[in-house]
């Protein structure tokens, strides 16, 4: 607990340093934020109760268009419709856990993608939902305390603000019941259930926390972006790039997703802007270096190398 | 020791920057990902105006010099990008393709107070309402939908004989092709069409057959379709398929580009499409601006150079005529530009809505024994508008 | 509205186009069922055949369905290759790896694509590409009908193999109990890249069997495809050869009558409702037999 808790305020002091040191380099920063705190909040259902889940994007997206058309629409300020939309969001997993959790293996993680899909074409196509097509603007927000959510300065301090409180949340959940509870339906549901705990229930709780905080990010985004499109918000690549991030820093570690998003969405704009025109395809070749090299995600495998040194020193002495 | 990392940072940022005596200008292009295909295309044409106009002396006597910067075909790159671009201090920014990315971009160059012009975006929203800072040489949907409907106007009046009443929209659902749609749904009402048939797919499905059965259930006298290239080849032959006849077909995007009539032969005969230029528009300079274009390509351009080729053409009169670099009067010399090039006049005006708009006249293009052929408005036209379409039986 | 004529045609065109479907996921599910391996470049493998017709096209200009001759092989031993280098390493790492090895195959296979090709959509063109066939009131596409044949042929001679020869068997034995098969002496790790091989081969061959109908983009195309095979499979069982066919035929029918009767903006909609159905009330899809509990 006080290893993580002094990586955490380790993380918030590299964040506070950041401006400082590339202020003309914030939207990579608040990007690498988002990434951060959407793969740790995956990795709360994927990770800790082994739910791989590849339809994330589609609480990117809820959160993004609860924010853009409460601002355009109803004139609701963005913090209410950002909770409102992880109220959503919540909603939606619960109902869809409820509804697939009965299944097991790739069934889950296939369902996943037919939901944030079929969501896609609802946004697509309800325009008097969603805008439709064609895009929703976000022209005007409103100022809290003479902050202008449209400035990136604020709009980094919000992304780290919100990578802190998912890392905070699973730092807390993973000493707690409820963490020990997950990492047990996780490892043998049937044991799990022996031992007094609800599997279903588990995973339900872990599913609506995810959801809400993806969503959360989202509502986020989408005021980064400040225009948003069905095809870019619930983008299958998005989802899988969450689900990427956090399986190559290390599922079911704490720091994990965070350095996964830090390594790959870090590098892939060093490539972005040397390698011009292959970048995505050096992207790919990394991927399946890590996985060949390192299985256990970067994390994993650095916490299991200490492990096994710590334990070789002790049968040394 | 944090301010010598610090230092070292800041001096590699500053190693790249403004190399004495060149004026820079900022791109923004999509290079990899989804639309390279178009970025490659626009940076063909902007190659070929930055050797015009270095030949020419370059800008106030320096040479111009362009940053580029891949967007990889997304909106959170192409911010990055522009982020850097702003820090390095280029008086202005072009770019970039798909409205999902210029979209985002317009917001952010317009709180940064630097000059966008923008590459290939022609959703209205994007200008519409749009701010001070962000200005397109190109169309936009309502322009594009209006070529149409003043096509299909000008044949009803040279043609009684034919009447054409009814009207049938199928396009993807992406913005582009929905605000093509929106607009052109608008103009038929205003004009007296009746809609027949509205269908719009996903696109990356490429079987037409249902809606183009359903079509011809409702026999539309005029066809007008938006769909990008691949789908626009697949309808294409589907509709000879399944003997969807029209008097008019009109195919926006997908029919202008030159491998539409390689992929789709003969069933190309008579499809009509808008562009914003075309080589044999009697716009003096159009016929070496093509043949320049063909020999920087390597192959046939399309209005995509040509539009590559304009926004700097553009954005190099700006500069030229603010006479600095800051990015105020880089802006106030945008807004009075009066420029004529080869692909069209440029002045940037606001109007319906729009901001910064340049009212350009769209060309209506004709494919002719397998060759584009721009047929309306009758002042720019090179042939007559072939019409009616003959039905597929009679082909 | 209801015309039969109309309805018998779309039905037709239904049934073709799930053909191909079919051909695309029993790949998949071939490969699933030997391997428990998700794989997502399945997509990407389609569209490599495509682009193969496409490169035969312009070097010798031959009609597509010749490359096959080429491809087939060709195909076969990029994917033991790519099982043997890639996935084989990592048969006993956790199941998600697998997954994350082919998404980034996938992403590989598209960029490539994309350097060499370049993103301009490419499709070839046979003369007979509008042509149709006419029975009774009914007009069938002649690519479509080819198509059709193809997929029968394919997947008749997978049916053959799996039944009627030994290293058929093999395969059969190692989806059904891997443990079992080896304890009876065969080589699993040679029938899993064996496997893989005639995946790839399979996948190949739609590419190759689509391009005079529809259009290869390097990296768009391909996630369709591994979404339609998703669907597919997951519609008739996940692991069963018959059960993709079954699939496909579903995919392909309820897809064309959803867009034909009801709104056309919603066509992979239909398809994805009706997975999802399937998944919530027969999660062991349509046609599998029994739950199969991990």
């Amino acid at each position: 607990m006080r290893t993580h808790l002094l990586g955490l305020a380790a993380f918030v002091a590299l964040g506070l340093a950041y401006p400082v040191l590339f202020p003309s380099a914030l939207t990579i920063a608040i990007t690498i934020l988002l990434f951060v705190g959407w793969a740790t909040a995956w990795d709360v259902l994927g990770g800790w109760a082994g739910q791989v889940s590849l339809g994330h994007a589609a609480f990117v997206g809820l959160g993004a268009y609860f924010v853009a058309i409460g601002v355009t629409e109803y004139g609701l300020a963005p913090w209410w419709s950002a909770l409102l939309g992880m109220a959503v969001a919540a909603a939606l997993a619960f109902a869809w856990g409820w509804l697939t959790f009965g299944l097991r293996g790739p069934y889950f993680t296939l369902s996943t993608i037919a939901f944030a899909e079929i969501l896609r074409l609802v946004a697509i196509n309800e325009g008097w939902l969603t805008g439709g097509a064609t895009g929703v603007f976000i022209m005007t927000l409103p100022e809290p305390f003479g902050l202008d959510l449209f400035d990136r300065q604020t709009q980094y301090w919000l992304a780290l603000g919100f990578a802190v409180l998912v890392i905070g949340i699973v730092v807390a959940l993973s000493r707690g019941r409820f963490g020990y509870a997950l990492r047990a339906v996780r490892e043998d549901e049937d044991a799990a259930m022996a031992a007094g705990i609800d599997p279903k229930r588990t995973k339900l709780k872990a599913f609506m926390l995810s959801g809400a905080l993806t969503a959360l990010g989202g509502g986020l985004y989408g005021i980064v972006l400040s225009f948003l499109e069905p095809h870019v918000m619930f983008y299958l690549l998005l989802s899988v790039q969450i689900a990427l991030t956090a399986i190559i820093g290390g599922r079911g570690t704490i720091w994990g997703p965070a350095a996964g998003a830090m390594v790959l969405i870090g590098s892939g704009e060093v490539f972005r802007t040397t390698f011009a025109e292959a970048n995505l395809l050096i992207y790919g070749v990394l991927i399946l270096v890590i996985v060949l090299f390192a299985p256990r995600g970067l994390v994993g495998e650095a916490t299991r190398r200490a492990i096994r040194r710590r334990y070789a020193k002790r049968a040394q002495s | 020791m944090r301010y010598g990392i610090a230092a070292a940072l800041a001096a590699t940022t500053l190693a790249f920057a403004v190399p004495a005596q060149a004026v820079e200008i900022g791109v923004v292009n999509s290079l990899s990902g989804n639309f390279a295909t178009f970025g490659e295309r626009y940076r063909t044409g902007m190659e070929l105006a930055l050797e015009e106009i270095n030949a020419a002396g370059g800008v106030d006597g320096e040479p111009l010099e362009l940053v580029w910067q891949d967007d990889r075909s997304e909106a959170q790159s192409a911010l990055a990008a522009a982020e850097q671009l702003d820090a390095r201090g280029v008086p202005l920014i072009i770019g970039s393709y798909a409205s999902s990315i210029t979209g985002p971009m317009a917001q952010f160059l317009t709180r940064r107070e630097v000059p966008l012009l923008v590459l290939g975006s022609a959703d209205n929203s994007i200008t519409k309402p749009g701010s001070e800072w962000v200005f397109r040489a190109k169309h936009n949907s309502s322009i594009v939908a209006k070529a149409y409907f003043d096509y299909f106007d000008f044949l009803r009046e040279t043609h009684p004989d034919v009447p054409l009443e009814t009207v049938g929209f199928l396009y993807g659902n992406g913005a582009w092709p929905t605000s093509l749609a929106e607009t052109g749904r608008e103009l038929a009402e205003e004009r007296g069409y009746e809609i027949v048939a509205d269908q719009s797919y996903d696109q990356g499905v490429t079987d037409f057959r249902p809606i183009l059965n359903r079509f011809r259930a409702e026999d539309p006298d005029v066809l007008y379709i938006v769909s990008y290239a691949e789908d626009g080849v697949a309808i294409t032959r589907q509709m000879k398929e399944v003997g969807l006849d029209a008097e008019v077909i009109a195919i926006d995007t997908a029919a202008a580009l030159p491998s539409f009539v390689d992929q789709v032969g003969d069933l190309a005969e008579n499809v009509a499409t808008v562009v914003s230029w075309s080589k044999d528009v009697q716009y003096p300079g159009a016929q070496q601006l093509y043949e320049d274009l063909k020999a920087k390509a390597g192959s046939e351009p399309s209005f995509y150079e040509a539009e590559g080729y304009l926004a700097l053409k553009v954005a190099a009169d700006a500069l030229q005529r603010a006479g600095s670099t800051d990015r105020a009067a880089v802006r106030e010399a945008l807004a009075a530009t009066d420029l004529e090039t080869p692909v069209t006049t440029v002045t940037f005006e606001d109007y319906d809505g729009f901001q910064n708009q340049n009212p350009i006249r769209s060309l209506v293009l004709q494919i002719q024994d397998g060759d584009h052929v721009t047929v309306f408005p009758d002042d720019l036209a090179a042939a007559e508008a072939r019409h009616p379409t003959p039905p597929w039986s009679e082909r | 509205m209801l015309d039969l004529a109309i309805f018998i045609q779309n039905l037709a065109n239904g049934l073709l186009i799930g053909g191909v479907y079919a051909l695309i996921g029993v790949g998949l599910t071939l490969v699933f069922g030997v391997m428990r391996t998700i794989n997502f470049a399945h997509g990407d493998f389609v569209v490599l055949g495509m682009y193969g017709a496409v490169l035969f096209d312009l070097v010798f200009g031959f009609d597509p369905y010749l490359s096959l001759l080429i491809a087939l092989p060709v195909a076969f031993v990029v994917g033991m290759v790519v099982e043997r280098a890639i996935l084989a390493p990592i048969a006993d790492a956790p199941a998600e790896s697998s997954l994350l090895a082919t998404l980034g195959l996938s992403l590989i296979i598209g960029n490539l694509l994309l350097l060499t090709f370049g993103g301009e959509p490419r499709s070839v063109q046979v003369p007979y590409a509008s042509d149709t066939v006419r029975i009774g009131e009914v007009n069938l596409s002649v690519v479509l009908l080819a198509a059709g044949a193809a997929t029968t042929a394919m997947i008749g001679a997978l049916y053959w193999f799996l039944e009627r020869t030994e290293r058929g068997r093999a395969v059969r034995a190692t989806a059904e109990n891997r443990l079992g098969a080896e304890l009876v002496g065969i080589d699993t790790r040679r029938v899993q890249s064996f496997v893989f091989g005639m995946g790839t081969a399979l996948a190949v061959t739609a590419g190759v069997t689509l391009i005079p109908l529809l259009f290869a983009t390097p990296t768009f195309t391909g996630a369709i495809f591994t979404l339609k095979a998703f669907v597919v499979t997951v519609l008739g069982g996940l692991g069963r050869v018959g059960a993709a066919i079954g699939g496909g035929l579903l995919l392909g029918v309820v897809e064309v009558l959803g867009a034909s009767y009801f709104l056309s903006e919603y066509r992979d909609a239909y398809g994805l409702l009706a997975f999802l159905l399937v998944l919530l009330l027969r999660p062991e899809g349509l046609f599998g037999k029994t739950v199969k509990r991990v």
